[in-house]
């Protein structure tokens, strides 16, 4: 009986004991002061033992606590009790709180142990082994088969809550009076589903190992590795599917910062990025912070993590492939430099835009200072245009980039482009450059772009462009030489430019285009002469016109003027037909050819509706054709208001090589 | 007195006719069309979404993500990247029916009205936001 | 009387502003108008524009 009271007396420090005698059996009810050790406490135990064959133990504890989980009313009821000297056991023991939990134990008193066994479901079992002496507490930890939402309660994000899958654990723990000392902890995850309440952080059968350790007093040393094998997250805006990737890092804590020392992370598709920093726990932020990796691949590296973070539009839009070399460093939160160094990369938009290819560059930047920066392209196309090689130099600093002179060879020319200059200003990067286009060949230009075949040379100077918030405005004229004449395109802006509404602004002056150039290009019909063609307030919609002011009208200046006979079928075709009939029954069918003085036509073009005119006014109708010289053919239109679709069908049958339309 | 009264009403009248007169709005625009074109197209690939109540109409005129967890892990980005597509050509929608008007300043209006009606025509079953906040089923 | 007629034109001319202001105000009915116009578009909802299409049974009972 000493023995027990002692045993018990070590258990609880302190006793105090009431007898009540039965007459089959002995029941000893006992009352235990609070238990309170480093970690944990047990307080408002009572115990009752019944000496009997079997010996019977019941405990009830009001309230235990485990560093900061606590449970109410817990009832611990062992049939088979063993009460030794040396050994107190339970070893069918069932723990009562929320549910009912198989539980054993068996405690030495005298070389201070505890063994329990905790088994709340079929095959799951948490077995803890506790020893202690003096100030000294050891945790060893056995976990087969536990099942992840057991952990819900010790997870560091609350809103997570871990829903399927199961783990084991082996582990050794040590505190020290209540600080923790030293840890060694093996987890393993099998199929493990969490998620929050939106679904914005989620992972479904995610299987892998998570190996914690670290020793120390107020400054901890420690190292993690963690293996993921299989699963997949998704962790908005990334989602990671199933894949090998592995996290190794090792590094120090104390009470002001979290150092890691040295890390490295693998990533299947992507490769190996080594990084270490320091984090400032007082002031909430990254003290520095290096990371480097060499020969990543840049397609795993854009699609896991810049596609998802790029705004909707181009840049969420490619497809690209190569390798780089980063480096990227943070001082007192903020990002200090960088660099970037890419090695045989190639850009392509999904729909075909734009590509690039051969792509080589040494990027790099610092936040105080500015750096030289180097790019070469082998080849690209821009739509259906081929470009040729070109290298960049820039120098690129926080609120500055300057780009060295650029000749980007197109087709048989070239566009040279200069004064390169982007300025960060408070609404955003503002560029600004001015560029010439070294004579590219009509013919190759027009064909390139599965035009009608155009004969001439195409250059241009383009003083000064200005893009900002996706809006790009043309300062100056633009200045193109076609059908040996030229056009003149002023007041030019380009707004939401990569957005889902371009829109494209502008002031168009044609003069002394050749009518016999133009006619041929595109099978019109034979015309020969001099052509004006002035465009005000144009405005224009995914490169379709939507509004404008337009007239087209003989050039002044003395030239041959003469129209076909097809041309001038053509020609009344667009205003409905009729005119080449009534040619066919005149005697104006025997010639190929007419004179004429002037033509002309205007179309006012709004809310799909084109508004037309001609040179002069006729009598309820308007004249497009001015005859002249012998025979003289004069054609007049009556219809004002043209739909503009209906106009470019017809336009596009009179132009399709073949005859017009005759009924 | 009584003919200044008279005036009253005539000047009332007056202006709340012409208020009544400019009823019409332009929406027949070429930049109009191709975004409801982009938008009828993607339509077929939302509407899965808004009938399990993964996404839903918010209040502010937007499409917003309800529930992610009805819909596969492997889905919810492209869950996301229809959302945010979505969003940029509604967006776009309002400024540009605005601008045909010649009145950009009225974008916001525009939103709060295609707001409204967006979560008055959608279909039972489907979820939205109402005034408070709070997505309900309708 | 003066100040009552004084009043009526400071009323008046109040009333006007405010007329002025509602003309160049939001056309709030119009804009809903086109907004289940593009919507019934977008979502492809009312198809009754069309006439609906006879079923073959039908066709058989109109012969």
């Amino acid at each position: 009986m000493y023995s027990l009271l002692k045993s018990l007396r070590l258990v609880g420090a302190c006793g105090v004991l009431l007898f009540c005698f039965d007459a089959s059996a002995i029941e000893l009810k006992l009352r235990v002061d609070d238990i309170v050790a480093p970690t944990f406490s047990l307080r408002g135990i009572d115990a009752r033992l019944t000496l009997a064959n079997p010996t019977v133990l019941d405990v009830h504890i009001a309230h235990a606590q485990f560093q900061q989980h606590e449970w109410r009313k817990l009832t611990l009821h062992c049939p088979q009790a063993r009460i030794e000297n040396d050994e107190i056991a339970c070893p069918q023991g069932v723990l009562e709180s929320v549910e009912k939990i198989a539980v054993s134990f068996r405690y030495w008193p005298q070389k201070h142990r505890l063994e329990l066994v905790v088994q709340p479901a079929a095959g799951e079992r948490w077995k803890t082994q506790l020893s202690w002496r003096h100030d000294q507490l050891t945790m060893q930890l056995d976990i087969d088969h536990g099942k992840s939402t057991r952990l819900n309660t010790w997870l560091p994000l609350q809103d997570i809550r871990l829903s399927q899958g199961w783990f084991e654990m082996r582990g050794k723990l040590e505190w020290h009076k209540s600080m923790l000392t030293r840890f060694d902890v093996l987890t393993t995850l099998h199929q493990v589903a969490f998620s929050d309440t939106a679904g914005m952080r989620a992972s479904e059968k995610l299987s892998g190992t998570i190996k914690l350790q670290g020793e120390g007093k107020g400054t901890w040393a420690w190292h993690a590795s963690v293996d993921w094998r299989a699963g997949e997250v998704f962790w908005q805006p990334f989602y990671f599917a199933s894949g090998v990737r592995k996290l190794d890092a090792q590094g120090l804590q104390t009470a002001q910062q979290v150092i890691i020392q040295q890390a490295q992370l693998f990533w299947q598709d992507i490769g190996a990025i080594n990084f270490s920093g320091a984090w400032d726990r007082p002031a909430g932020r990254v003290a520095q912070f290096q990371l480097s990796g060499k020969a990543l691949a840049l397609e795993g590296l854009y699609r896991t993590f810049l596609q998802p973070i790029a705004p909707v539009g181009t840049l969420r839009e490619l497809t690209l492939s190569g390798t780089v070399d980063g480096f990227v460093s943070l001082d007192q939160g903020r990002m200090d430099a960088a660099a970037l160094s890419v090695h045989q990369g190639a850009v392509m938009q999904k729909e075909d835009k734009f590509s690039a290819s051969g792509i080589n560059a040494n990027l790099a930047w610092h936040q105080s200072q500015a750096r030289d920066n180097r790019l070469s392209v082998t080849s690209g196309m821009l739509g259906k245009l081929a470009i040729g090689p070109f290298s960049a130099s820039a120098s690129i600093a926080a609120d500055r980039i300057s780009i060295e002179p650029l000749r980007i060879p197109i087709l048989d020319g070239a566009v040279n482009i200069e004064d390169i200059e982007a300025r960060h200003e408070k609404d955003g990067w503002q560029w600004t450059l001015s560029a010439a286009v070294q004579p590219i060949s009509m013919q190759r230009f027009s064909q390139a772009l599965q035009l009608p075949t155009m004969r001439g040379t195409l250059s241009a100077v383009i003083p000064q462009v200005r893009y900002a918030q996706q809006t790009l405005q043309v300062d100056g004229a633009l200045l193109f030489k076609m059908f040996d004449g030229t056009v003149v395109v002023k007041n030019l802006t380009a707004s939401d430019l990569l957005g889902p509404t371009p829109h494209v602004y502008g002031n168009i002056d044609m003069r002394n285009l050749d009518l016999d150039l133009l006619t041929q290009t595109f099978s019109f019909g034979s015309m020969q002469g001099r052509l004006d063609v002035t465009v005000r307030d144009l405005e224009l919609f995914g490169w379709k016109p939507v509004r404008f002011d337009a007239k087209v009208a003989s050039s002044p200046g003395t030239y041959p003027r003469k129209i076909s006979q097809r041309a001038v079928q053509n020609i009344t075709a667009l205003g409905g037909g009729g005119g080449a009939a009534a040619i066919q029954r005149s005697f104006l069918r025997f010639f190929d050819q007419f004179g004429y003085s002037r033509i002309g036509l205007s179309c006012h073009l709004s809310r799909g509706v084109c508004d037309m005119g001609g040179v002069a006014e006729a009598p309820t109708g308007y004249v497009i054709v001015q005859g002249g010289g012998i025979p003289a053919l004069t054609v007049i239109g009556y219809n004002r208001r043209v739909d503009w679709d209906e106009l470019l069908n017809r336009l596009q049958r009179a132009t399709q090589g073949g005859k017009p339309i005759v009924q | 007195m009584r003919h200044l009264t008279k005036l009253f009403w005539v000047v009332l009248f007056a202006f709340a006719g012409s208020v009544f007169a400019a009823a019409d709005l332009e929406v027949n625009t070429p930049a109009i069309s191709a975004l409801k074109a982009s938008m009828q197209a993607r339509h077929n690939r939302l509407s899965s979404y808004y009938f399990s109540g993964a996404v839903g109409q918010a209040r502010d005129g937007n499409v917003a993500v309800h529930d992610a967890s009805l819909v596969p892990l492997a889905e919810r980005q492209n869950v996301n990247g229809l959302v945010a597509e979505e969003n940029r050509d509604r967006t776009a929608l309002y400024r540009e029916i605005a601008r045909a008007n010649g009145h950009p300043e009225w974008e916001a209006e525009v939103r709060s009205t295609f707001a409204q009606r967006w979560i008055d025509k959608a279909s039972g079953g489907w979820w939205v936001q109402n005034a408070g906040g709070a997505w309900v089923r309708k | 009387m003066q100040k009552r007629i004084i009043g009526s034109l400071v009323a008046t001319s109040l009333i006007m502003a405010g007329c002025v202001t509602i003309n160049i105000y939001f056309p709030a009915a119009a804009a809903e108008k086109v907004a289940d116009k593009i919507i019934d578009e977008v979502w492809q909802l009312k198809p009754d524009t069309k006439p609906a299409k006879p079923s073959p049974e039908n066709k058989g009972e109109v012969k």
